[in-house]
């Protein structure tokens, strides 16, 4: 099924069968441009439930959905809808019986309840760990928020900062920013990038990109004296990410 | 280009039109099919309009595969119920005009292809309902003053009387319609009587009373037929009728009426000769017979009825009571299945008849309606309903099911129901219920519905004799098998010939076909038959069919001739035994979809190429008596003749018109249209011009025995072209022979030589594609697959099949035109613009050539060039065929155009073509190249602008529109800025200019110039940051704003000119999610600006292998760029470089952007 993503530049959903938004289509490519020889540049995706959907791949076509959603909201009882899925763009117009009033929210679970397949990104696998240096596993609990997920955790080289699983949020920065005399190891990992930043107060000391970046002017040679993934997490006296 | 006033140019627009050609617009019905169930109706239609104003064109036969909405039914003045459609126009399409839904069930009757009678104005969308009132209200006094005038008469005599009546009945038939008043038109017909009072002189005093009344006593015996109108049909009473209410029974009445009378019917007898009239007219009554519905609402009653006791006319009549009854007619019989007129004289004919109930629905008996409004989903659960009841009653019940109900049948039942058919003696309810079930088959299903019939003996029931209606269910047989897949003999290699009907020496030719089973195998799906033909022992399975090994019937045909003479030579010949020769060797085996030609015997032969199945319908002895109705009616009609009968019987006249016109093209052209395969075999509008054209010039085409070989190619291979796919079309040999065909005849006088030449210049085209290849199964392969090798080139050049024949279409066009201005003052300029699109499509080909290997660059520049190559082909093909319909001087003007245009700039013609193509494709071209002359003449639009603007106006004025562009004051450097930028939202610009105050556009234009007003400020930072700036690079599946080169290093730079609340908004909402807080609906929304930019960033990282670039207004305070740092870093884009962007400029920008669009600043 082919999905609704952001690649759509607008989307007209109605409650009719694909075949007569095709027509439609059809009929006003043929009243634009009665001589072409090409298809419309509009193509039809198929609902799994009542409504199916007009839709524009073309950037910057917004507003070309307006006629057609005029029309169709003609044609039936129930709200057609129009949506701008660009997402610096995002907009929803509800169009019952010729007229369009502005909705807000986020167009794309509307088409997935309207039972369009919509493509929701995976995430990304990423994994993250912070080791502090310099300070006590109290010290750190201290100016963390109390969250269930995160796990704190004596280590070799200094206080070991877990997620129960996956990675961290914003903990490394604000332990960093909460104990200044305390230097942070900010290990990041997601697919094809190993990244470690070094953090001491607000600042960012350093980091080690792996592979490294061509022109990053703070790339650490080393951490630790270990320049590779593993052999870091070895220094750092952890496990993962 | 010359200047003419409006005024003039209509008058020549008119006075350039042939004589019978309107002014416009006009459509002209090229084919037609319906279909029913779900199946979509599907027309094929061709429009013809008044083109530029400047300069009207030839009526090109400009193909519309839909007819549009854009007219308002027309109001029949002579009688305002009836509203006509545009010609061609589906019932759907009229529903959609009339109601604004095109599957409105019920609300009107089509009353022949174009004409609907309105039942009432219910729901009718207002445009319509007032013409139709304001044309009966037009109507109103002027009947009622003739009525008047009568009444006035000193002596009213029968003929008078009888003109009362049918005046009042008209009146009353059209009751159920209301005017602006809501009153019903029987009632103001009434009313607009009375108010005429008429005085009568009597004998001691005269008496006054109002015209209604003195309508009823002046009618006479009449007024037994105007009375129960009156009673029913309008809210007067005492009549000394009434109306019933709930269902009418055979119970004795309280009034004057006899029980059971729902209607009233006139008739005639006698005969009507000069001086010898004995002709009478009377009256009678229309009585009901059996109750078979009950519903509690008029659609429902009316499925029902239509899906019961097909055979008897029938009646639904709203109870009064909530209730809808259906009943049949009890009498007369007129309107029963198979009711003959009597021959004797003296014998009533039916005259006219009426309806005395408000909402009466007639049925006649034995009628199906192909096209019949699908309705919503009560409707489609009601049809289940039927269908299961249907299955369960039996064989009676089935004969009388519609094409809608049928339409819901699976292929289980399908395959239940045509055996139940052939277990006894098929009838002729037999045979159309069979065609029913065969042509509310989906396409798909077909061949696997076909193997099934002929594998548990069906077909071979079905087709082991005779009777006419086997030629019916033939000739869909043949249409559906070619809509669903290859069939043998479609190359019309070898395909046997035979003859129907009589002969100059009256003989009667015909075959007898017998049935024989063979061992066939299914091919699985993706196998090829051998030699690429389906065959028998090669057939390709359908979708749920197990490959392998099957038996199945096939068929033998043996050739005869039947040497009907006088009674001598007649009994000689019965005696010797030679009444019924061989007319040559036996012909098979064959498959039922095996094509074969039928030639019909006689002065003046036409040859239809049928399936084998419809060839034993066709070509069976007809029974003696058939044969002496083929004698005595027409000597070539033969089983033709009856075929089409029985066809507009179970189908209609306009279905069955379809499925007969030429040899099945129309209609298969009509379903596939609609389908993907009909798009993948590059149909185009000059291909359907063609076609509309040659048929409808075949009878002058039959008329030649070179016009009868084109037709028997044409036909085969339009039937390929249109529903099925190219390669299948390559590999059937037929283009060739069509070319052959087409040259033999195109040098001949005839009107049809337009359509030939458009035909052929299509064939030409593909035939120099496949030449482009190394073999036709390579080109059928590369058409089929797009992804074969092109001859003579390396697999690194290879273009796809489509690529290559949209260059030799523009090629073949562009020779056309060329030949056509020869020797024309249109020569020069379009010589010129012709050999410019030439050069750059040779040019674009070798760069395409030229780029090898598989790195990305290479990649890319192949592509590039390609793309220019085809966009130049595309410009010749678009430019030659506008041309070549346009009138001498409007070529002329449209050529001269065209050429200062591309003169203009000479070296931008690769970013001019998609320009040039929206004005050859548009409704007014030169008023366009106006547009587009105004824009290229503006040297500080760079080329790269033209190229992006070009295809956004290929797209249409709801993309750009470049008439109001062109009157903007926007300068130079903007409009170029705007114009590279793919995604710039123009129309949202256009509507802003234009209404500042509607809804929400002037926030959304704010935050769109704001976006535009960062880039604009950033291109001058980008040339601080670095050297070989770029705008728009495409980095993975990003596209990003600017691309820098910084020490020698790429980067991608994006822009962001979100406002300083837009960033905290979506920040604060990424920085909870990163903490696994929960948002709310409006953050995950805010969230998503930023997955988007993170995307873009990573895309730009990860091709350049270096930190990308992020641009936003410095506005945003330092504590939320530590948070979009946080941000980026848990998405590997901790080394991005920040780029701060003036706040003040970006407003500027924004602002100036605004004003030059017309739009103050804020």
């Amino acid at each position: 099924m082919t999905t609704v993503d952001s690649s759509i530049s607008w989307a007209v959903l109605a409650p009719l069968p694909a075949p007569e938004l095709r027509e439609l289509a059809e009929r006003e490519w043929r009243r634009e441009f009665p001589h072409a020889t090409d298809p419309p540049p509009w193509d039809t995706v198929a609902g799994w439930r009542e409504y199916n959907a007009l839709v524009s791949r073309s950037p910057g076509t917004e507003g070309g959905d307006r006629h057609f959603a005029e029309i169709l909201s003609t044609r039936t009882d129930k709200t057609v809808y129009s949506l701008w899925l660009d997402p610096e763009r995002q907009a929803i117009f509800a169009w019952d019986g010729g007229r369009a009033a502005s909705q807000e929210g986020d167009p794309l679970p509307l088409a997935a309840s309207l039972g369009f397949a919509v493509d929701e990104p995976e995430p990304t696998a990423k994994d993250s760990v912070a080791v502090v240096e310099g300070a006590s596993v109290d010290d750190v609990r201290a100016v963390l928020p109390d969250e269930s997920w995160i796990n704190l955790a004596a280590g070799p080289s200094g206080v070991v900062i877990t997620a129960a699983d996956g990675p961290l949020g914003t903990q490394a920065w604000d332990v960093a920013e909460a104990l200044p005399d305390a230097t942070v190891y900010f290990v990041h990992q997601m697919p094809g990038q190993f990244t470690v930043l070094l953090l001491r107060g607000t600042e960012e000391l350093g980091r080690f990109h792996f592979p490294r970046l061509d022109d990053d002017t703070a790339q650490l040679d080393d951490v630790k004296g270990a320049t590779t993934p593993a052999t870091i997490r070895a220094a750092l006296g952890i496990q993962r990410p | 280009m010359r200047r003419v006033t409006p005024e003039a140019t209509a008058a020549e627009a008119e006075s350039q039109q042939p004589a019978n050609h309107h002014a416009a617009p006009v459509h002209t019905v090229l084919g037609l099919a319906g279909s029913a169930g779900n199946q979509a109706v599907a027309r094929l239609f061709v429009a013809r309009e008044v083109d530029d104003p400047d300069h009207p064109p030839v009526p090109a036969a400009a193909p519309d595969r839909e007819v549009t909405l854009d007219w308002v039914p027309e109001v029949d003045e002579h009688d305002p119920a009836v509203v006509i459609a545009a010609q061609g126009a589906t019932r759907e399409q009229l529903a959609q005009r009339l109601y604004g839904d095109p599957n409105r069930y019920g609300g009107f009757d089509m009353v022949d292809g174009r004409r609907a009678r309105l039942r009432n104005l219910d729901g009718v969308i207002p445009e319509v309902a007032t013409a139709v009132r304001t044309a009966f209200d037009r109507r109103l006094p002027t009947d009622a003053n003739k009525v008047v005038g009568i009444l006035k008469e000193r002596l009213i005599g029968d003929d008078d009387e009888w003109q009362l009546l049918n005046t009042t009945e008209w009146w009353a038939s059209r009751g159920d319609l209301t005017n602006s008043a809501s009153r019903s038109y029987f009632d103001a017909y009434l009313d607009e009587l009375d108010t005429h009072r008429l005085e009568e002189w009597g004998l001691f005093s005269n008496t006054v009373k109002p015209a209604s009344e003195w309508l009823v006593v002046e009618a006479e015996e009449k007024k037994w037929a105007i009375l129960p109108l009156i009673a029913r049909r309008t809210s007067r009473t005492g009549t000394g009728y009434s109306r019933v209410t709930g269902p009418i029974t055979a119970a004795a009445r309280p009034d004057n009426e006899m029980h059971g009378t729902v209607g009233t019917y006139t008739y005639f007898a006698g005969e009507n000769r000069t001086l010898i009239s004995s002709e009478t007219h009377s009256q009678g009554p229309i009585t009901i017979g059996e109750l078979l519905v009950t519903e509690t609402a008029a659609n429902r009653a009316e499925i029902a009825l239509r899906n019961t006791q097909h055979g008897r006319a029938r009646v639904m009549i709203p109870g009064g009571d909530g209730k809808f009854y259906g009943y049949t007619i009890a009498y007369p019989d007129f309107w029963n299945e198979g009711y003959v007129q009597p021959k004797d004289s003296d014998k009533p004919r039916l005259e006219r008849f009426w309806w005395h109930y408000p909402g009466t629905v007639f049925i006649p008996g034995g009628g199906f309606q192909p096209e019949v409004a699908q309705g919503g989903a009560p409707e489609q659960a009601q049809r289940a309903e039927i269908l299961a009841s249907a299955l369960a009653g039996g064989l009676e019940a089935l004969r009388s099911l519609d094409f809608d109900v049928l339409s819901a049948l699976n292929l289980d039942q399908r395959v239940t129901v045509i055996g139940l058919t052939v277990a006894g003696q098929p009838t002729g309810a037999d045979y159309s219920l069979i065609a029913r079930v065969l042509y509310t088959t989906p396409d798909a299903e077909f061949p696997v519905l076909e193997h099934r019939l002929s594998t548990n003996g069906t077909m071979e029931k079905l087709f082991n004799r005779m009777d006419p209606g086997l030629a019916m269910i033939g000739r869909v047989f043949t249409v559906k098998s070619v809509a669903a897949g290859q069939v043998p003999g479609e190359g019309l290699q070898d395909v046997p010939d035979i003859k129907v009907g009589f002969d100059e020496e009256g003989y009667y030719h015909f075959a007898f076909a017998t049935p024989a089973k063979a061992n066939s195998q299914l091919l699985p799906a993706g196998q090829a038959p051998a030699g690429g033909t389906v065959a028998i022992g090669q057939e390709r399975a359908g979708p749920g069919e197990t490959p392998g090994a099957i038996n199945r019937s096939v068929w033998n045909l043996q050739p005869e001739v039947f040497r009907l003479g006088g009674y001598t030579g007649n009994f000689y010949r019965g005696i010797t035994g030679t009444m019924v020769v061989d007319d040559g060797p036996k012909l098979g085996p064959y498959l039922p979809s095996q094509l074969v030609k039928v030639t019909s015997a006689g002065p003046a032969p036409e040859t239809h190429v049928v399936s084998v199945l419809e060839a034993i319908g066709l070509l069976q002895l007809p029974s003696a008596e058939i044969l002496h109705q083929m004698i005595t009616t027409t000597i070539r009609g033969g089983m033709w003749m009856l075929a089409g009968m029985s066809l507009a019987k179970a189908f209609g006249p306009a279905l069955a018109e379809g499925l007969t016109g030429g040899t099945g093209v129309a209609a298969g052209v009509a379903e596939a249209a609609a389908t993907q395969a009909g798009r993948a075999a590059i149909v185009n509008a000059a291909l359907l011009g063609g076609m509309e054209i040659v048929d409808s010039h075949r009878a002058e085409l039959q008329a030649t025995a070179e016009g009868r070989a084109f037709l028997q190619v044409y036909d085969a291979t339009m039937m390929i072209w249109i529903a099925h796919d190219v390669g299948r079309l390559i590999m059937s040999g037929l283009l060739p022979r069509l070319a052959t065909a087409a040259d033999a005849i195109v040098n001949l006088p005839g009107a049809f030589r337009e359509g030939v030449l458009s035909v052929r210049g299509e064939v030409e085209a593909l035939l120099r594609t496949i030449r482009k290849y190394a073999t036709p199964a390579e080109a059928a392969a590369a058409a089929t697959a797009e992804g074969a090798t092109v001859a003579a080139a390396t697999a690194d050049t290879r273009q796809s099949f489509s690529a290559l024949y949209r260059i030799s279409r523009g090629e073949v066009a562009a020779e056309r035109l060329t030949a056509r201005i020869a020797g024309t003052a249109a020569e020069a300029p379009g010589k010129r613009v012709l050999d410019r699109l030439s050069g750059l499509v040779d040019r674009s080909e070798a760069e395409a050539t030229a780029a090898t290997g598989n790195s990305a660059e290479a990649t890319e520049a192949r592509a590039a060039a390609s793309r220019r190559a085809q966009s130049a082909a595309d410009a010749q093909f678009a430019l030659s065929s506008r041309a070549a319909a346009l009138r001498p001087e409007a070529r002329e003007a449209f050529l001269r155009a065209v050429d200062t245009i591309v003169g203009t700039r000479p070296n931008a013609l690769a970013s001019m073509t998609d320009l040039l193509i929206a004005a050859a494709e548009s409704r007014t071209p030169n008023t366009f190249l106006t547009e587009v002359q105004t824009l290229v003449n503006r040297r500080g639009v760079s080329a790269e602008a033209l190229l992006v603007l070009g295809r956004k106006a290929r797209e249409g004025a709801t993309t750009l529109d470049l008439a109001w562009l062109n009157r903007t004051s926007i300068d130079d450097e903007t409009l170029d800025f705007l114009g590279r930028d793919r995604r710039t939202q123009w129309d949202l610009f256009r509507r802003t200019a234009a209404d500042q105050d509607a809804g929400d556009l002037m926030r959304r234009f704010r935050t769109s110039a704001r976006g535009v007003g960062a880039e604009i400020v950033a291109e001058d930072v980008a040339a601080g940051l670095g050297s070989n700036v770029r705008r728009q690079v495409k980095m993975g599946s990003s596209e990003i704003d600017y691309e820098i080169t910084v020490e020698g290093r790429r980067h991608g730079f994006e822009i962001k000119g979100w406002t300083r609340e837009t960033w905290e908004e979506a920040l604060e909402a990424a920085i909870k999610r990163l903490n696994r807080k929960g948002l709310t609906e409006e953050q995950r929304q805010a969230v998503r600006k930023i997955d988007s930019m993170i995307g873009q960033l990573q895309d730009a990282q990860a091709a350049t292998r270096r930190r990308a670039y992020l641009g936003f207004t410095d506005a945003l305070p330092a504590p939320q760029r530590e948070r979009l740092r946080r941000v980026l870093a848990d998405n590997g884009l901790s080394s991005t470089e920040f780029v701060p962007l003036a706040e003040a400029e970006i407003k500027d920008a924004a602002a100036t952007l605004g004003q030059q669009l017309g739009i103050p600043r804020p």
